[in-house]
């Protein structure tokens, strides 16, 4: 059995006893470059010497080996779940002059989409043992009780949206469930007051429509039980990067849906910029290379690079603080 | 730390109390960006309908804060409201500000009052008075009516337990006072505060 040594040079910034951090990449719908935004912000943050292992959690669906130019990886998540590998570090590739690792969905039993109970469970448990500094989580897209329940473990969700209506119709759908499973597992008692809440009419006889309003509403009502609501929503930053933009008036989009959401859904979505339309992003996959190895220069890759640049230091940030 | 829905025109533009005017119009400026007709960013979560309120209130907002008259006008007019706490139902003659008390939360329009009336779990008798209040009721109406002294009746809203009746007395008195003012009479004297530590 192969252990994975990982960038050797990596100091882990936070200590290790808490587990990594764990981010996780999602969209409403298909094709709007998940893997490419969860393998690119890999790469930028293990430049900065952080241990980063990408998990592909598009069950069914996984090709995030592709992104980072891997063929046929040898050991998958279908081996852990399976039992083959106890410990979830055994499957973990290391990728070639990245420094990164990888748990690959590749050529997965065909059964994989519809993992159990207790297999998702497992992996969740599990991912807090990768033993990096960083678990990057690339989910599949849409609503589906596994993609939730996997998002909603991340410190950090990354929404990734194109700018066009079906898109973007399908990321506010997206959070729409993220939000409302982080409270179904508020305690039963404040889940009464919560469904009494919605079932009230109120104004003009209309039931309550947006997340805010209805967050407003038990802040009046049950201050209390709001205030662990709130605590719940809280627990994970939501971000929104605005991908394949081609007009420029697309570029104001993203700062305009994380303005709709807060009214919308009373929660702050942290936009981190857009990437622009690249036409080199598809010849480094053909290239079978990490866009970011094979363009460094190209815009998306600097934007990139900002952009977790951008999150690291906020988690410097609230570490040296707390 | 909580984004709550605007209660006013500064968390209507998402700006500070203390905002600059630059700020109050880069962030006008950014949300008529958000609501404008056919809005992409807003696809799906608001309908057309709701965008042209939304926009209307932008307006107000921007035309009350952008004037540093009336900007003044409105900071002192939120103060009050914030001593009193609970603040008063929007008055009919400044529309405007009812458009945007009503997408704000409830809790400051009319309406708010009444879906409150509707869910509240207990009544005390700050909530009372307040609900006499927006029902423009005087006390001395519900005094001559019921034949209450309007003492008991001041008592039942301040809880104050050293001139509150007796029990049974009050009992009978909340009720027709609850009467009075509209809301069910078992309800309002199961939830009265004062009565539920007495029966404990």
């Amino acid at each position: 059995m192969t252990v994975v040594h990982l960038n050797q040079q990596a100091v882990a910034a936070f200590p290790a006893a808490d587990g990594p951090r764990i981010w996780a990449v999602a969209s409403g719908k298909g094709g709007v470059g998940k893997s490419f935004i969860a393998s690119s912000l890999g790469l930028a943050l293990s430049r900065h010497d952080k241990r980063v292992v990408l998990v592909d959690l598009d069950l069914g669906g996984a090709n995030l080996h592709t992104c980072l130019g891997i063929h046929n990886p040898d050991r998958t998540l279908s081996d852990f779940i399976s039992g083959k590998h106890k410990d979830i570090n055994d499957i973990v590739q290391a990728i070639p002059d990245t420094g990164l690792g990888l748990v690959s969905g590749a050529s997965d039993g065909l059964e994989i989409a519809n993992i159990k109970h207790f297999q998702k469970q497992k992996i969740i448990r599990n991912l807090k043992q990768i033993d990096a500094d960083y678990v990057i989580l690339d989910l599949g897209a849409g609503t589906a009780f596994n993609t939730l329940d996997f998002f909603i473990q991340a410190e950090r969700g990354i929404i990734s949206v194109l700018p066009d209506p079906t898109s973007i119709e399908n990321t506010y759908r997206f959070l729409k469930c993220v939000l409302t499973r982080r409270l179904r597992d508020a305690p039963g008692q404040t889940r009464k007051l919560m469904s009494q809440v919605l079932s009230m009419r109120h104004g003009e006889n209309r039931k309550i429509r947006t997340l805010a309003s209805f967050m407003t509403a038990m802040d009046q009502l049950h201050p209390e039980h709001a205030r662990l609501l709130h605590g719940e929503l809280e627990r994970q930053k939501l971000h929104l990067i605005v991908n394949q933009v081609q007009e420029p008036a697309d570029t104001e989009l993203g700062a305009s849906m994380a303005t709709a959401c807060s009214k919308y859904f009373g929660q702050n979505l942290y936009y981190l910029g857009h990437l622009n339309h690249d036409r080199q992003i598809v010849s480094a996959l053909k290239q079978r290379r990490p866009f970011l190895l094979a363009f460094p220069q190209s815009r998306a890759s600097i934007n990139l690079e900002h952009m977790a640049a951008s999150m690291l230091d906020q988690d410097t940030q609230s570490f040296s603080t707390c | 730390m909580n984004k709550k829905i605007p209660a006013n025109y500064y968390e209507l533009l998402e700006i500070k109390a203390d905002a600059s005017s630059m700020d109050i119009i880069n962030a006008y400026r950014q949300a008529k960006l958000t609501y404008k007709p056919d809005s992409l960013a807003a696809y799906s979560l608001f309908d057309e309908d709701e965008l042209e309120r939304i926009r209307a209130d932008i307006e107000q907002a921007y035309l009350t804060l952008s004037s540093p008259e009336k900007r003044r006008a409105y900071d002192a007019m939120l103060t009050e409201k914030a001593e009193i706490r609970i603040a008063p139902p929007a008055e009919e003659s400044t529309e405007s500000q009812n458009n945007v008390v009503e997408l704000s939360g409830e809790s400051q329009s009319p309406a708010g009052i009444r879906y409150r009336m509707a869910v509240a779990t207990d009544f005390p008798g700050v909530l009372l008075r307040e609900i006499r209040e927006f029902k423009g009721i005087e006390l001395s109406t519900i005094a001559e009516h019921t034949k209450i002294s309007r003492q008991y009746l001041q008592a039942i809203e301040d809880e104050d337990s050293s001139h509150l009746p007796e029990e049974a007395y009050l009992r009978g008195y909340l009720k027709q006072y609850a009467a009075e003012i509209g809301l069910d009479p078992d309800r309002v004297s199961h939830h009265y505060p004062p009565l539920q530590n007495r029966t404990d």
